[in-house]
């Protein structure tokens, strides 16, 4: 835990913390301009994406440790085991959480519900334009970027998709009078078709 | 807005591409890599880790009826794992 952050506030227990680098992250960010409606707009942004991989995180099992805003961006430390889709739906978690943020202030622009001003306007321009950027340039499959891991997940959600299919006509076709008969629990007709693969595996070891 | 939409656009197009390849592509067995493992820790020729995995699967099978295969060979990975330490 760096000496240089100080912690803000708690999400589900898990401390958010400031880096000191963040001012002058903004202040870069923002074209070297006293701009503090515009930095509160970016740490929002920030802010959003760090707590979309926290969520994840508790999603998948694992626990989340620490949420830091930096000036270079931020990060969500966590620990504990997941699989290689967890991961990658961790990774993914960020994005996906300002791409909802996105596509409901199109939605609210779009459906001219969205207030009218100066300070609405900058709010709406950091929502859909900067965010927009923000999406593009951490999906770049580059490390240290969430890119690196996050397309993985698309790639392993079909992977499980695929192996969830082939169980699925594996069970209809090796288990057919059993899971159609309904007779007993789940349990039960888990345990006999479990028997069965044993069986055809042992037969398949003796060929 | 225009560049919004063609990048939400593109992220769709890329996220469903993604999918496909991984839904086209062969999930790698877990019984043939656990075996793999097996036939590895044993040491043995692989004819002779064959019929010693299967004499253990056996007896396996008879203290613990009603597992998968799967699940047999993962205890004989770990318990071999586990006598490597």
């Amino acid at each position: 835990m760096s000496s240089w952050a100080l912690t803000v506030g708690h999400w589900r227990r898990v401390p958010i913390r400031l880096h000191a680098s963040l001012p002058i992250g903004l202040f870069v960010l923002s074209g070297l301009r006293f701009a503090p409606l515009d930095w509160l707009c970016l740490t929002g942004l920030v802010l959003l994406h760090e707590l979309g991989h926290a969520v994840v995180v508790r999603r998948v099992g694992a626990r989340a440790t620490e949420v830091m805003l930096t000036g270079f961006g931020g990060h969500c430390a966590w620990e504990g085991e997941v699989t290689p889709l967890g991961r990658a739906a961790i990774a993914s978690g960020g994005v996906a959480a300002q791409l909802v943020v996105l596509l409901l202030a199109l939605a609210t622009w779009a459906l001219d519900l969205w207030p009218q001003g100066e300070v609405a306007s900058t709010v709406l321009s950091a929502a859909t334009m900067r965010n927009g950027y923000l999406i593009a340039l951490n999906l770049l499959p580059l490390p240290p970027l969430d890119g690196a891991e996050a397309w993985a997940f698309p790639y392993r959600l079909g992977q499980r998709a695929r192996v969830r299919l082939t169980v699925m006509k594996n069970v209809r076709h090796a288990g057919g009078d059993v899971v159609s008969a309904g007779s007993g629990s789940a349990e039960d007709q888990a345990k006999r078709l479990a028997a069965q693969l044993l069986s055809d595996a042992r037969k398949e070891e003796q060929k | 807005m225009t560049t919004l939409l063609t990048l939400l656009l593109v992220l769709a197009a890329a996220f469903v591409v993604a999918f496909a390849l991984g839904f086209a592509r062969r999930p790698p067995d877990p019984i043939r890599q656990l075996k793999d493992r097996f036939i590895t820790l044993s040491r043995l020729s692989r004819a002779q880790a064959e019929l010693e995995l299967l004499e253990r699967v056996e007896s396996l099978a008879e203290r613990y009826p009603g597992k998968s295969y799967a699940w047999y060979l993962e205890w004989l990975v770990t318990d071999l794992e586990r006598a490597k330490r």
